[in-house]
């Protein structure tokens, strides 16, 4: 075991039930072989399935609220601006720096969130890395940080695979009645190209770091191939929901399943380039509707598009220390590092979530515990604030494009608070699922409270307050349903839900009563109709819909469990412990599964066994009463051994007379903390605003026709704006800027900022409000101005490498000579390049009267700038000449240039 | 704490306005002046009901965007909005207001009881552009042939021909007189004037004959209208042809649709081109006034979602 390999292959969005039927068919050799020769099974998502915080869990071990990674996008709490989540944003080690720490050699490609690339002992290449320019030709630059070491990039740069590189005849593998389509006007076969051309960028640099680096013992890769074909063409895929035309399902019905084989073929090329020694783990974070469970609308909500996504994914295991012919059972993507940990005979952190899945080794050794790995492992440094803006742009214009991130749709709509709320949601989302309601409670109600009009965030808000007790507030909170009127199907059932929780059967009921033998009714509805036949002992017509919700959707765990409650209860007793089985065999934290499994063998006098099972119950939820009582009822009949497991539990929890009290939680305190946090917040937000009583939209297509002309400032951060401003404001004209940005040792003079002018993307009216003052604008904003306006842009123009090099002096105060010179020349290549593409669409505008004004040039001739600055707004606005040439200071010329 | 039980009409404060445009559905229709107010219930106050007047230029009419939530309809809260609006415009000096509302938007009733009248109804025909290729292709093949070819011709719309274009829809009530004379409706990127290359000017001889109007609106050329010169009626299917022909040109094979807009009661030639192009009625939209009459035709992307 001491030199065990390990093959860790992400496919995102992987599923059994498109998988199995081509594997069935020989479409999947690889994978068949996988499957005979190990162990597979499902692998259980956590909710909301979004793939950046799943990918995460299973490097980590632990749930999102643990490792920090809450959705596709947050906002960087030093900058306080929106980026794509990155490796900073970890908030604890992952696989690879837990096997760094222990000097063992790994590499890691392309691994969601694994940008910047972090330091290991191995090559570590982003999923940055992997992305290739969108059209033909265009400039590929391999992104910076992208690999480390950064001087294992070039070899795998030579490998990338561009988009004009893919092969028609593997297009033609995807679209097999490519000759008849009109290709030039149907463009979704680009969609294909462009992943393809992904994927193999991504597969290359793992095969060539196989090559390259034979000394590893854990080798990472993830491909996204899988999802983003599953987003594109799955609704393609006949189906008996497909809602495509025939000819649509005809050129592009057979796309999923072809990514699925080209995968297979992939991990073909890994498997043989690894070696046969090799431990094979292939692992999907959720899975990807794909028959009538599809969803028919995406709803407008962010992330809606995660609609698609399945509650499990898979999980495939084969190689030397995996049982052959196994299953595996109940398993969660929580335990894929840990399984990993234990397959190299390295300790589980104890505060990890996932567990070793030991039932798919041949080892015989329990795995080790440590605490955490947490201080032993280095993680990500967060304090570190990544460089690239543009390509974080990039990626996060991608997440855009797929419809996993709002874009603000309308003006006033603010990025930042859009993507706070939906991180505070997804927070609340990981806590209620990992049964924490009062610290979800909190993170649920920012959500709620800052769009009440949505109702998802008033649902799972009533579920948190529901399950701690807060029955009113609850059905307060979920008021927003009523609002869409009676007739209300998905109001009905959020209600009814809520009215359950809080125990008000007779009012479920009602609600469900009016939904009964509806045609649509999906699973969810038949398992909330099922559980409330439960409780009103109607166990016949419980069986019923718990069956029916199975019929529509196999792999529903709570239908499962339901269906082995209601089993009990009409004393089918083996049927009820399978069923209950098969319920842990989908999502193992079910201790009301457990708990049934207890009765019906207790039921069928197997005492061990029962009181096993009550063990596990009370392991998952210790405040259980039935649990507890059971035990201690049947600890005198049972076995010596399992007698031995009852008295740890009960010494353990230093009491015999009561199952452990729930923790004690002012619910009540919380929220009202939370109010008020919130109440404080938005007053001090308006206390400087009024409200809205008339609102002026610009129309984009208006010429120049205001009659208003505006004087403008800019150029590249850095490059001399504040002393073109301090130069203007000398000569008589006065500047619009406020005092929110005080001067420093980067600017002496001051910044001559005016704060509101940032949000100009946002209300591009704002620049009104200068009226014949100077402004100054960042370069980047400039494409924002309103056409109906006439403007004169004074742009600074300074050498490049002295503004990157003031630019990164001004990050991190450190010498420019501590950044590498490529750093700098990069930037300055960066710079340089949307320095020409500002200045040409400047150009471009006819309502715009452009003065470009050389930075160097101020300093060493600073008559001749004025001469021209005069001459440019007039003389008569800019009369004072002697103190225009007093701010200009030759000796705050730093960060000089010599050529 | 405050559960807000009665509801609240008023202007939104700035960091709800983002939430009012959005409870309109109405992201791309502002241009101009607009008096936004929302009504809310709840703690925290959620939005229950928003309107947005917006000015005409002339400062005189107004067209009234407005959502509520079903449950609210029948409430008081309904009457005392549409109330404020009134007020707004009274206090705004906007002598008339028009509201569009898809047929089966429950608003209906509302309005009516408010002392608006149904004044106009406008279809939606729907072509796919794919589905109208051919057509369009054996169109132009057809006034290649002399007898129409001698006597037709067709150019883009341009301000040497515009004011006797926008003449021609003028003559049949397509656009309001006023707009006469604005040269500034023509070659707007944005829904607010029509797109030269789409739109399309039919020559007989040396005069106008007849015209197409055509917005672009996404990947969606919206005809606002479609119009033959009242003089060359007789001329109708030539000219029909020439405007099935142009839409086999190139700028045509980039969109996914080809939405016509046209009342059925006058524009009965206009729905019988759209028919000839295998189009489908995909909704309809009633106008509603108070006071003074208004035009506006519904837009896509604005008019189509009901409450």
């Amino acid at each position: 075991m001491a030199n065990r390999k390990v093959l860790l292959v992400g496919w995102d969005g992987a599923d059994w039930k498109v998988a199995r039927p081509l594997i069935e068919s020989g479409q999947m050799p690889q994978m068949s072989r996988v499957c005979q020769h190990g162990s597979c099974g499902s692998l259980q998502s956590l909710p909301p399935y979004l793939s950046p915080m799943l990918w995460n869990s299973m490097a980590t071990g632990k749930r999102p609220h643990k490792h920090g990674i809450l959705g596709f996008s947050q906002v960087n709490p030093l900058s306080g601006k929106v980026q794509p989540v990155s490796s900073r944003m970890r908030k604890c080690p992952a696989l690879w720096n837990i096997l760094s720490s222990q000097q063992i050699n790994n590499h890691v490609i392309g691994w969601f969130a694994s940008h910047p690339a972090e330091k290991i002992r191995g090559v570590c290449v982003s999923e940055s890395f992997t992305r290739p320019p969108q059209k033909v030709g265009d400039d590929w630059r391999v992104p910076q940080q992208s690999v480390c070491p950064a001087s294992s990039a070039a070899p795998l740069a030579e490998l990338r695979v561009r988009i004009e590189d893919v092969d028609q005849a593997l297009l033609g593998l995807f679209l097999p009645h490519m000759d008849q389509m009109d290709l030039e006007q149907d463009l979704r076969w680009q969609k294909i190209i462009y992943r393809l051309a992904e994927l193999y960028t991504a597969h290359n640099a793992a095969i060539q770091i196989i090559s390259e680096h034979t000394d590893w013992r854990c080798l990472a890769v993830y491909y996204h191939f899988i999802d983003w074909i599953c987003h594109d063409f799955m609704s393609y895929r006949p189906s008996v929901k497909t809602a495509s035309s025939e000819q649509d399902v005809r050129f592009y019905g057979s796309v999923v399943d072809a990514a699925y084989r080209v995968q297979d073929a992939l991990l073909a090329d890994l498997l043989q380039h690894a070696g046969s020694e090799v431990t094979l783990m292939v692992v999907s974070d959720h899975g990807f509707h794909s028959d009538s469970l599809r969803p028919e609308k995406i709803p407008d909500v962010t992330a809606g598009i995660a609609n698609w996504h399945r509650s499990h994914g898979i999980i495939a295991m084969s190689g030397p220390g995996i049982k052959p012919a196994g299953t595996i059972s109940g398993a969660n993507v929580l335990d894929v590092t840990p399984t990993v940990l234990h397959l190299l005979d390295l300790s589980i952190g104890a505060d990890m979530d996932g567990r070793p899945l030991v039932e798919a080794t041949l080892s015989a050794n329990p795995a080790a515990k440590i605490p955490s790995w947490d201080a032993l492992a280095l993680g990500p440094d967060a304090t570190e604030t990544d460089v690239c803006e543009s390509e974080d742009d990039a990626l996060l214009q991608q997440f855009i494009d797929l419809g996993y991130i709002e874009m603000p749709s309308n003006p006033h709509e603010d990025l930042v608070e859009m993507t706070e709320r939906e991180t505070a949601f997804n927070l609340g989302i990981d806590l209620l699922d990992a049964n924490l309601p009062a610290e979800a409670l909190p993170h649920l109600y920012l959500a709620h409270a800052t769009a009440p009009e949505a109702v998802h965030y008033a649902f799972h808000f009533a579920r948190a307050l529901s399950l701690l007790g807060l029955r009113e507030e609850a059905n307060n909170a979920l008021a927003v349903v009523g609002d869409f009127g009676d007739d209300n199907l998905q109001g009905q059932r959020l209600r009814a839900q809520i009215d359950y929780l809080n125990g008000d059967f007779a009012a479920a009921a009602a609600q469900l009563g009016e939904l009964n033998n509806r045609s649509d009714a999906g699973s969810g509805l038949l398992n909330q109709q099922g559980l409330l036949a439960l409780q009103q002992s109607d166990f016949e017509t419980a069986e019923a819909m718990f069956r029916q919700s199975i019929e529509s959707d196999a792999d529903n765990a709570d239908a499962w469990a339901g269906l082995a409650r209601a089993l009990l209860r009409r004393k089918q007793f083996s049927d009820a412990i399978s069923a209950a089985r098969h319920a842990l065999s989908l999502k193992r934290d079910m201790p009301l599964a457990l708990l049934t499994i207890g009765q019906a063998q207790e039921q069928l006098e197997q005492v061990d066994e029962a009181a096993m099972a009550y063990v596990q119950a009370f392991q998952l939820q210790p405040h259980l009463a039935n649990t507890w009582n059971a035990l201690l009822r049947l600890t005198p009949s049972c076995s010596e051994p399992v007698q031995q497991q009852i008295h740890q539990l009960v010494n353990a929890h230093q009491t015999t007379a009561n199952p452990p009290a729930y923790p004690k939680v002012d619910a009540a305190a919380i929220l009202e903390s939370a109010r008020v946090s919130f109440a404080q917040r938005l007053a001090s937000k308006r206390a400087a605003m009024q409200p809205v009583a008339a609102y002026t939209f610009s129309v984009a297509s208006e010429p120049a026709s205001s009659g208003q002309e505006f004087l403008i400032v800019s150029g590249l951060p850095r490059s001399g704006t504040s002393m073109l401003m301090q130069i203007l404001a000398a000569g008589g004209i006065e500047p619009m800027a406020d005092s929110l940005r005080a001067p420093d040792t980067s600017n002496p003079e001051g910044y001559f900022e005016w704060e509101p002018i940032k949000r100009l993307a946002e209300n591009p009216n704002i620049i009104e409000q200068a009226g014949q003052r100077a402004v100054k604008v960042v370069s980047a904003l400039l494409s924002h101005l309103p056409r109906k306006h006439a403007y004169k842009v004074i742009f600074m123009r300074r050498n490049l490498l002295e503004v990157s090099r003031s630019q990164q002096a001004m990050l991190d105060r450190s010498p420019p000579n501590k950044h590498q010179a490529s750093d700098i020349t990069r930037l300055s290549e960066m710079l340089q390049q949307h320095e020409q593409q500002v200045l040409e669409q400047l150009r471009k505008r006819t309502e715009i009267d452009l003065l470009e004004i050389d930075y160097r040039q101020t300093l060493t001739q600073p008559e001749q700038t004025i001469r021209q600055l005069q001459s440019f707004v007039g003389c008569g606005r800019l009369t004072d000449t002697a103190s225009m040439r007093t701010v200009i200071k030759p000796k705050l010329y730093r960060q000089r240039v010599e050529s | 704490m405050s559960m807000h039980a009665q509801p609240t009409i008023r202007a939104p404060w700035p960091d709800e306005l983002a939430r009012a445009w959005k409870f309109l559905a109405s992201k791309e229709l502002f241009q101009g002046e607009v008096y936004p107010l929302v009504a809310l219930v709840g703690e925290p106050q959620r939005i229950v009901a928003a309107s947005a007047l917006q000015v005409h230029p002339d400062g005189e009419k107004g067209r009234l965007f407005l959502r509520l939530r079903t449950a609210f309809l029948d409430k008081p809260l309904a009457s005392q909005l549409l109330a404020q609006i009134d007020k707004l415009a009274q206090q705004k000096g906007i002598q008339s207001i028009g509201v569009i509302l898809a047929e089966s938007d429950p608003l209906h009733s509302l309005l009516l009881r408010q002392g608006f009248s149904s004044q106009r109804t406008d279809e939606w025909w729907c072509i796919d552009v794919p589905m109208a290729k051919a057509r369009a292709g054996r169109a132009a093949e057809l006034v290649k042939r002399p007898k129409i070819a001698a006597d037709f011709s067709r150019c883009r719309l341009d301000n040497a021909n515009l004011d006797e274009a926008l003449a021609i829809a003028a003559e049949h009530g397509l656009i309001a007189t006023e707009r006469l004379g604005n040269r500034e409706i023509i070659g707007a990127p944005s829904n607010s004037g029509y797109n030269p290359d789409l739109s399309v000017v039919v020559r007989y001889q040396d005069s106008i004959a007849g015209v197409l109007l055509v917005r672009k609106i996404d990947d969606t050329a919206f005809v606002q209208a479609r119009a033959v010169a009242k003089r060359f009626t007789h001329l109708s299917n030539q000219i029909n042809a020439h405007f099935m022909a142009h839409m086999n040109e190139p700028q045509y094979h980039l969109l996914s649709y080809i939405l016509f807009s046209a009342q059925p009661t006058v524009e009965k030639e206009t729905i019988a081109l759209a028919k000839r192009f295998t189009g489908r009625k995909i909704a309809s939209f009633s106008q509603f006034v108070k006071r003074p009459v208004l035009a506006y035709r519904p837009l896509p992307g604005v008019d189509c979602s009901p409450c």
